[in-house]
C-alpha cells in the first residue's frame, strides 16, 4: 500500500513546492496551464483511453462547465469555487442523454456523433442569447473577496489559481487510478477490447460507458469552470471549439492511452513543446509542433508514458533474469 | 567549491547591473496577433503597418532619444494563448504599453490582463463594444466600435433626399459582429420608424443563401440590409439576392466581407452599385492621407486598409503618449504616467482625430475611453465599375452616389 502510495505523496510534494520555488509569474502560469490540461487529457482518458470511445465532442462538456461556473457567479453570485464542482456536475447531466443516444452507436459513428453534439451545444451557445449572451460572452471583471485561514486570498497573484489546478489534476488522475482498480476499469477494458465477448459475458455495456462518460464530463466540465474563473472570460468560440476537443485527444494519446500518468506526460510535453517553438520560431512553428506529433504517433504508438512504462519492466526482468542467473 | 557560486553571483550581479542600462536603449511595445492560423494573414498587416510607424519615429530620432521597438507574440487567434502571451509581454518582456489584438475574444482576455497587471493597451482594430464597455481605465480605443459602423448610413438616409426607407429586410451572420451590426442597425432603424419586414440570421459559410432570399422576397423590402464578416457569404449573399430577383432601391453591404476586391472579380456588373459601409480607414481625401497609402504602398506592393491604418496610426498614438509621459525607468511609474498621458491625448492620425473620452454609444453602452470622434469614422462606400468609392458623408466622398439603384422595382 506504502508503494502504490509513494509516487502520489513525491508527486503532491512537488506540485506544492512549485509555487516556492518559481518567482517568475509567467512560469507559474505556464504550470497552471499544464494542470488544467493534465486534467483535461485525465477526463478525456477515462473514455477514450480504457474504455476506447473516442470522442471528438469533449469541447461541449467542458464549455458546459466553463458556462455554468461564470452563469452562477455573474447572475447568481455564486463564488467561482462553488460553480466549479456545479459546473462539472451540469456537464455530467448534460452528458446522460447524450451518452444513452451516442453508445447506441459503434466506433467512427459514435465519434461523428459527439462531433454533431459538440456543433449542437455550440450552437446553442451562439444562439440562445437569454442565457449565454451568445456571442457576447461573459466577462468576470471582479472576483468575490475571499478570506482563508485569516488571511484575504490575492486574486491578482497565481499562487491560489495554482493550488486549484494543482489540486484539480490531483484528484482526475486519482480518480483514473481508482478507476482502473475498480470493477468498472475492468469492464471498460473489456469493452475496448471486445464489446460483443464484453456483452456476452454479462457486462452492461452502455450503463458502464455511460457512467464513464459521466465521470469523464464531471471533470472536462470542472476543469471549464477552472477555466472560466481563472481566465474570466468565457465566449463560444474560446470554449466550445473544436481544436480544444482535438488537443485533449492529443495530450491524452501522446502521453499514453489508458494510463494514469500518459495526460500529465502529455500535457507537461505538447505545453512546453508548443511554447518553445512557438518562441523560436514565430511563424512556422505548427510546423513544428506537428512534425512532432507525427514522430510520436509513428515512433511511440503507446505514448510516451506508455513506452517508458514498458522500458522500465524490461530493464527489471532483464534485471531479474541476470540476478537469477 | 565555493568558486562556482561566487561566480554565479557576480554573473547575476552583472546582469542586474546591465538590464536596466539594456532596457534603456528601447522603449517597447507589446503586441500580440496572430501570426499563423486561419487570422494570420491580418496579423502580418498589423505588422508591416508596425513596422513602418517605428521605422519613421526612429528616423525622426525617436522617443526621448530612445528607439521604439514593437515585440509581437503570436496568439495564434486563440483567447487562452492571447492570455497567456499578453501576460508574457507585460511580466517577462517588460513592455511598457501594449497594442493589437485583431479580434475582439482575444481582445477581451488582454483587456482583463492589462487591467490586471495595471498595463496600458490600446487597441487598434478590435470592435466588440464590450471592450471598453466594461469601465477598465487602463484600455483605450482609436478605432469605432461594431455599434457606431452603421453611423453613416443612419446619417444617409436622414439627410440624403428621399433615401429614408419604407421597409427594411436584414440578413446577419450569427458571430458576435454581425449581432452587434444588425442589432446596431435594427435600433437606427426603429428609431426612424422604419418597419423590419425580414430579420434572418445565418451561420458563417453558408452555402446557400436563397430559402432565405426566397423570404426576403416574399416580404418586398424596400431596402435589403446584408451583413457579413466573410468574404465568400458577402459573395454568395448579393449573388442568390440577385438571382432570385429581389429588387431594392438599394442594397448595403455591412462588414468587412463587402469591402475586398473579391466582391467585384467574382460577381463582376452583380456588384455593381452595392453600398458597402465597410471599415473606416482614414479620410481619402485628406492629402496627409493620400501620402500615407501612396508611401505604403510604395513600399509593400499593396494598397493599406483597415487594418494597416489603424497599427500604424495606434503607434503614433502610443508614441505622442510616450513623449508626454515622464519615464523614470521604474515600470510601474511608467506605466502609470503613460496611462494618464494617453488619457490627455488629443491629436490627429492618419486615421483621423482621436481623444479618448467617457460616453453612452449608440447601442446603450457606457464607454470608457472610447475615441469620442468615433462616430465620425464611419462611412457609406458604393461598388462602381469594380471600385470601391466613398461616397457618404459628402466631406469623405470620392464620387457621386447612384441611389436608388436604377434596377430597382418600380
Amino acid at each position: 500500500m506504502t508503494r502504490q502510495l509513494a509516487p502520489w505523496l513525491a508527486g503532491a510534494l512537488l506540485l506544492a513546492a512549485v509555487p516556492a520555488l518559481v518567482e517568475s509569474p509567467f512560469a507559474i502560469h505556464v504550470c497552471i496551464l499544464v494542470l488544467m490540461w493534465t486534467a483535461l487529457g485525465a477526463a478525456w482518458n477515462l473514455l477514450g483511453g480504457f474504455a476506447g470511445q473516442v470522442s471528438f465532442g469533449h469541447a461541449s462538456l467542458f464549455g458546459v462547465g466553463a458556462y455554468t461556473t461564470i452563469i452562477l457567479y455573474l447572475r447568481a453570485g455564486v463564488a467561482p469555487w462553488w460553480g466549479m464542482p456545479a459546473g462539472g456536475l451540469a456537464a455530467a447531466l448534460v452528458s446522460l442523454p447524450v451518452g444513452l443516444l451516442c453508445f447506441r452507436l459503434r466506433g467512427p459513428y459514435f465519434s461523428l456523433a459527439t462531433l454533431a453534439v459538440s456543433e449542437l451545444v455550440k450552437l446553442v451557445a451562439l444562439n440562445w442569447e437569454s442565457v449565454t449572451n451568445g456571442p457576447v460572452g461573459y466577462l468576470i471583471t471582479a472576483l468575490p473577496p475571499l478570506r482563508l485561514f485569516g488571511h484575504a486570498v490575492d486574486w491578482e497573484s497565481k499562487t491560489p489559481f495554482y493550488v486549484v489546478a494543482a489540486a484539480l489534476a490531483l484528484a482526475a488522475l486519482a480518480a483514473t487510478a481508482l478507476l482502473r482498480r475498480a470493477r468498472l476499469g475492468a469492464y471498460l477494458v473489456a469493452i475496448r477490447e471486445d464489446e460483443e465477448a464484453a456483452e456476452a459475458v454479462g457486462i452492461d455495456t452502455v450503463r458502464a460507458k455511460v457512467l464513464t462518460l459521466a465521470l469523464s464530463a464531471f471533470v472536462a466540465g470542472t476543469a471549464g469552470g477552472f477555466y472560466a474563473f481563472y481566465f474570466r472570460y468565457v465566449d463560444p468560440d474560446a470554449v466550445l471549439g473544436l481544436s480544444l476537443s482535438m488537443e485533449m485527444v492529443f495530450i491524452a494519446v501522446v502521453g499514453g492511452l489508458g494510463t494514469v500518468g500518459g495526460p500529465l506526460v502529455g500535457a507537461v510535453f505538447l505545453t512546453t513543446v508548443g511554447e518553445a517553438v512557438r518562441e523560436r520560431f514565430p511563424s512556422g512553428h505548427l510546423v513544428f509542433y506537428g512534425l512532432f506529433m507525427m514522430l510520436v504517433i509513428r515512433f511511440l504508438p503507446e505514448g510516451i508514458w506508455g513506452r517508458a512504462r514498458r522500458l522500465a519492466t524490461g530493464l527489471q526482468e532483464r534485471a531479474l533474469r541476470h540476478g537469477a542467473a | 567549491m565555493w568558486r562556482i557560486p561566487k561566480l554565479g553571483w557576480t554573473l547575476s550581479l552583472l546582469a542586474a547591473l546591465a538590464s536596466p542600462a539594456l532596457a534603456a536603449d528601447t522603449i517597447k511595445i507589446g503586441a500580440p496577433q496572430p501570426l499563423t492560423g486561419a487570422d494570420a494573414p491580418f496579423g502580418d498587416k498589423f505588422r508591416k503597418a508596425y513596422a513602418m510607424a517605428v521605422e519613421e519615429i526612429n528616423a525622426a530620432g525617436g522617443v526621448h532619444g530612445r528607439k521604439l521597438e514593437v515585440v509581437i507574440e503570436d496568439h495564434m487567434a486563440k483567447n487562452a494563448l492571447a492570455a497567456t502571451v499578453a501576460e508574457k509581454l507585460i511580466t517577462q518582456a517588460r513592455v511598457l504599453v501594449l497594442t493589437g489584438g485583431r479580434a475582439s475574444g482575444q481582445a477581451m482576455e488582454i483587456a482583463s490582463v492589462a487591467q490586471r497587471l495595471k498595463t496600458p493597451y490600446l487597441v487598434d482594430h478590435p470592435s466588440a463594444d464590450m471592450i471598453t464597455a466594461k469601465g477598465f481605465e487602463w484600455v483605450f480605443r482609436n478605432n469605432p466600435t461594431g455599434s457606431i459602423y452603421p453611423a453613416a448610413f443612419d446619417d444617409f438616409i436622414a439627410h440624403y433626399p428621399g433615401a429614408m426607407p419604407k421597409s427594411a429586410a436584414v440578413v446577419y451572420d450569427n458571430t458576435l459582429f454581425g449581432k452587434t451590426i444588425a442589432a446596431a442597425i435594427k435600433k437606427h432603424l426603429a428609431a426612424r420608424h422604419v418597419p423590419v419586414v425580414a430579420d434572418e440570421a445565418y451561420p458563417v459559410n453558408t452555402l446557400d443563401f436563397k430559402p432565405i432570399m426566397t423570404k426576403v422576397k416574399g416580404a418586398k423590402p424596400d431596402y435589403l440590409l446584408l451583413v457579413a464578416v466573410s468574404t465568400t457569404d458577402a459573395i454568395l449573399l448579393t449573388r442568390h439576392a440577385k438571382e432570385i430577383g429581389i429588387a431594392p432601391r438599394a442594397f448595403v453591404g455591412f462588414g468587412g466581407g463587402f469591402g475586398v476586391a473579391d466582391m467585384a472579380t467574382q460577381l463582376g456588373p452583380l456588384a455593381q452599385n452595392v453600398f458597402s459601409s465597410a471599415a473606416w480607414s482614414g479620410n481619402p481625401n485628406d492629402p496627409k492621407v493620400k501620402a500615407f497609402y501612396q508611401k505604403f504602398h510604395a513600399r509593400y506592393g499593396i494598397w493599406p486598409h483597415e487594418h494597416e491604418v489603424e497599427g500604424y496610426s495606434g503607434i503614433y498614438i502610443i508614441a505622442d503618449a510616450l513623449r508626454r509621459a515622464h519615464l523614470t525607468g521604474n515600470l510601474q511609474a511608467d506605466r502609470e504616467a503613460i496611462r494618464q498621458a494617453l488619457a490627455s491625448t488629443d491629436m490627429t492620425t492618419v486615421f483621423g482625430k482621436v481623444k479618448f473620452g467617457s460616453w453612452t454609444g449608440p447601442a446603450g453602452d457606457h464607454y470608457t475611453n472610447q475615441n469620442v470622434y468615433s462616430p465620425e469614422h464611419s462611412v457609406l462606400a458604393q461598388w462602381r465599375d469594380g471600385q470601391l468609392l466613398n461616397v457618404w458623408p459628402k466631406t469623405y466622398a470620392e464620387t457621386s452616389l447612384v441611389f436608388p439603384e436604377p434596377l430597382a422595382e418600380k
